[in-house]
């Protein structure tokens, strides 16, 4: 099973907030949808490995 | 494998957006003026589409202008005063760009070759999650 999840704020931006089931095809799996939506802001951008350790750092500071 | 990224939506599928109106009972014209503020010269201008307000009672009920803009996006003009429009499709037209990045969302995947179901969940802060589904 493939899932994409992605969160619209009231104004009409959003964040692709992650995928299963993809593989190492995740990036072009949302890439017609990045493009059609607008302005990507790549300094957001976040694989796997650093949302794990973004996470990991979130706890530790609580 | 998976990752995360925030895209700054630009409203430049018109399409998209023009179904967005239609959906909520707002009728769409083509080359028409906008009923605004009577003393408001911007009355006289005309735009390349007009979202028609269905409110039939109150005494500012106006009307909403689509224009292209040089890059292609499309912009808003219209009217606040009295709330007939912000009563109708949230401030600053929430609705209509919220609505606008799901349908968007749902078009592209739709393209994708893969048929996909969709879940909406609303946060208290009027952010919608949207899960994307496919086997």
């Amino acid at each position: 099973m493939k899932t994409i999840k992605i969160a619209v704020s009231p104004d009409g931006n959003t964040k692709i907030l992650g995928l299963e089931g993809f593989g190492d095809q995740c990036m072009n799996a949302t890439k017609s949808v990045e493009q059609a939506l607008g302005m990507v802001d790549e300094s957001t951008r976040m694989t796997t490995n650093e949302i794990y350790e973004s996470t990991i750092e979130k706890h530790l500071e609580h | 494998m998976s990752h995360s990224v925030a895209i700054k939506t630009q409203i430049k599928d018109i399409s998209c957006l023009l179904s967005q109106f239609e959906a909520r009972n707002w009728q769409i014209k083509d080359n028409a003026k906008c009923r605004t503020y009577p003393s408001d010269p911007a009355r006289e201008k005309v735009h390349t589409f007009v979202a028609v307000n269905p409110a039939t009672s109150g005494p500012h009920i106006f009307d909403i202008g689509l224009n292209e803009q040089q890059d292609g996006t499309w912009s808003f003009t219209y009217d606040p005063y009295g709330g007939s429009i912000h009563n109708q499709l949230g401030n600053d037209l929430s609705q209509i760009k919220q609505g606008y990045a799901v349908d968007l969302v749902k078009r592209q995947l739709a393209m994708s070759g893969e048929y996909y179901n969709y879940t909406e969940q609303v946060l208290a802060d009027g952010t919608i999650h949207l899960t994307a589904t496919a086997n």
